[in-house]
């Protein structure tokens, strides 16, 4: 059985529990980053986004939102620099 | 909580499953009274024509509504009432406790929404409000009743006054529908509805098989077509002309142009999006699919009125959500019908324009979880380029297919499948299960009805600025028109067969 992170998105930020872990980032490339650095090298972990944070009412529509494995590159950025991502989502273009 | 899911994760904690059990469990029942068995869903009443001069006059009950099966009919109405509510708050609340909601909440705001949906469901069967001035079968009932005025809505009149309170409750009442929201899910409500139409397919397919498997085919090719159309027009146009970032435009895009909300959500997922943008986009699906449900059923029959199939399959592509879907699709039936008895004075058979609606829908539904799938996989290989440490599994696709789907298939093809099996069971196989697909799912209906506009506020297009005015254009100027044009394509011509 693959080791699982599951992931909340709480005041903007991205969050990973579990395993041992507990870590946030406001981007979630960049947080992948960071549960990279610290797994061990060939190993995999499996992320899933835990639904359930999503508000109530969206349930009834869908109730699964992603998952996804991570591997780690074999050269992982021990402090991955964030993307800017300040934009609403309804902001312009980058 | 895990990645690591199981194929059959969610089955007994989703609304999606428990449409199913729900729909299947009373389908169930109804097939018990087949060959000389026992009718388990005849309590469930039946609501009855009425008019208000004889009800004030004479007031009884069974006036209003009665028992649906013969076996039952001995019992009071309002006993089968109660029973009927009994049965469905049970079932539902079950569900909702499963679900881990408050099932105290659950159930008071059930009672509340039952109550209401039955004001509504007795009020709108009033002749007035539904009888059309036309001969059927050799008789004018306008006329024998004596009527001076009516606004001939036919049985479109119950759901339209389920829509109005509902509308009135989310609206006017705001505090008041907070404390219904823990039961208000007109998604649940209409997929458990929806597995009891797969039984109105069932007795349609042996009723017209070529009409039927036309409609299923054409269905899925137009769909086909508005994937591959709606799309990249609605993310281009958000892109280019509103200037919208990726993930915006994307979810934005199959939200409006694909199956509304379980589309913005997905892909939001498959994108790997801030949870806020396909929220955010749901709420302007669910307020726009409600200002379809009042606008197009009755444009439609106003604009087109000889191109029934056409309309319910061009209703399918362009409202959004499921429940705003049927709700259409059977507004558009009713009045559709009404209005080519009074100008034609012929009868078309009930359900094959809400069919039509349906099974488009029901295709676009069903290639979610594929259209998901493949954006997932641009968005790691080209948007993100991180294809070599992110994998996306295909179990991806199965975790977004909507499962009430099944249950539709399933109620569907096990009553063809009795048919064939013991053709001397087939011509009671309609009777048996004439409750369930009958007063049973227009109940549901109905209840969806309510639902639906209890959870719809206006008052949240506020503030939503440029995503609203993206929204309306695209709805307009693309989908609607494009969508109809697809359905013109692929269904002109065909009608509805007369009623039997």
């Amino acid at each position: 059985m693959t080791p699982d992170v599951v992931l909340t998105h709480e005041n903007g930020r991205w969050r990973a529990r579990g395993e041992g872990l507990d870590l946030e980032h406001e981007d979630l490339g960049a947080l992948d980053a960071l549960i990279e650095a610290q797994i061990a090298e060939g190993e995999t972990v499996a992320v899933r986004f835990d639904a359930a944070s999503l508000p109530v009412w969206t349930r009834q529509y869908h109730s699964h939102y992603f998952a996804y494995r991570l591997r780690p590159a074999a050269e992982s950025p021990e402090c991955p620099e964030a993307p800017d991502h300040s934009e609403a989502a309804s902001g312009t273009d980058r | 909580m895990s990645a690591n899911r199981r194929w059959s994760s969610g089955m007994l904690s989703t609304e999606d499953w428990w449409s199913v059990w729900v729909g299947l469990a009373l389908y169930a029942a109804g097939l018990a009274a087949l060959g000389g068995g026992v009718d388990l869903v005849g309590w469930m009443p039946r609501t009855r024509p009425w008019e208000w001069t004889d009800a004030v006059g004479a007031f009884a009950w069974s006036k209003w509504f009665a028992p649906g099966g013969a076996t039952y009919a001995a019992w009071h109405p309002l006993a089968s009432w109660l029973f009927a509510y009994a049965v469905f708050a049970a079932l539902f609340a079950f569900g909702a406790y499963h679900q881990r909601l408050n099932v105290r909440r659950f159930v008071l705001g059930f009672t509340v929404l039952y109550a209401l949906t039955w004001v509504a469901w007795i009020a709108g069967n009033e002749l007035h409000l539904t009888i059309v001035d036309a001969a059927v079968d050799g008789r004018n009932r306008y006329r024998d009743g004596g009527l001076s005025w009516g606004l001939q809505l036919g049985e479109g009149a119950p759901y339209l006054l389920a829509l109005l309170i509902g509308l009135a409750i989310g609206n006017f009442a705001k505090s008041f529908a907070a404390r219904l929201a823990e039961a208000a899910k007109p998604e649940w409500f209409i997929k458990t509805a929806i597995v009891f139409l797969g039984v109105n397919l069932g007795a349609q397919t042996i009723q017209a098989s070529g009409f039927a498997v036309n409609l299923i085919l054409t269905g899925a090719a137009a769909t086909f077509v508005a994937y591959m159309f709606f799309w990249p027009i609605v993310y281009t146009l958000a892109r280019r002309v509103f200037k919208l970032k990726r993930d915006a435009s994307a979810v934005l895009a199959s939200g409006i142009s694909i199956c509304g909300v379980s589309a913005a959500i997905a892909t939001g997922g498959a994108i790997r999006a801030r949870p806020v943008i396909p929220v955010t986009v749901s709420m302007l699906v669910v307020i726009f699919a409600m200002v379809e449900v009042l606008v197009l059923p009755a444009a439609y029959t106003a604009l087109f009125p000889d191109a029934p199939i056409v309309n319910g399959a061009a209703l399918g592509m362009t409202v959004k959500t499921d429940g705003a879907d049927a709700a259409a699709g059977a507004l558009l039936d009713d009045l559709m019908r009404a209005r080519h008895l009074a100008v034609e004075g012929e009868t078309w058979a009930a359900g094959w324009i809400l069919t039509a609606s349906l099974l488009t829908k029901i295709w676009i539904d069903v290639f979610i979880g594929v259209w998901a799938f493949v954006l997932a996989l641009i968005w790691v290989y080209k948007v993100e380029k991180r294809a070599g440490a992110v994998s996306i599994s295909p179990a991806e696709i199965w975790f977004r297919f909507p499962k009430f789907v099944l249950g539709y298939f399933v109620a569907w093809l096990s009553y063809l499948a009795i048919a064939a099996a013991w053709p001397e069971l087939k011509a009671g196989l309609a009777g048996a299960t004439g409750v369930v697909s009958g007063p049973m799912r227009t109940m549901l209906f109905m209840l969806t009805f309510v639902a639906m506009g209890a959870v719809t506020d206006f008052a949240k297009l506020k503030g939503m600025g440029k995503l609203a005015v993206l929204y309306a254009i695209a709805l307009v100027v693309v989908i609607a028109p494009l969508a109809y044009g697809v359905a013109y394509l692929f269904h002109r011509g065909l009608l509805p067969p007369p009623a039997q």
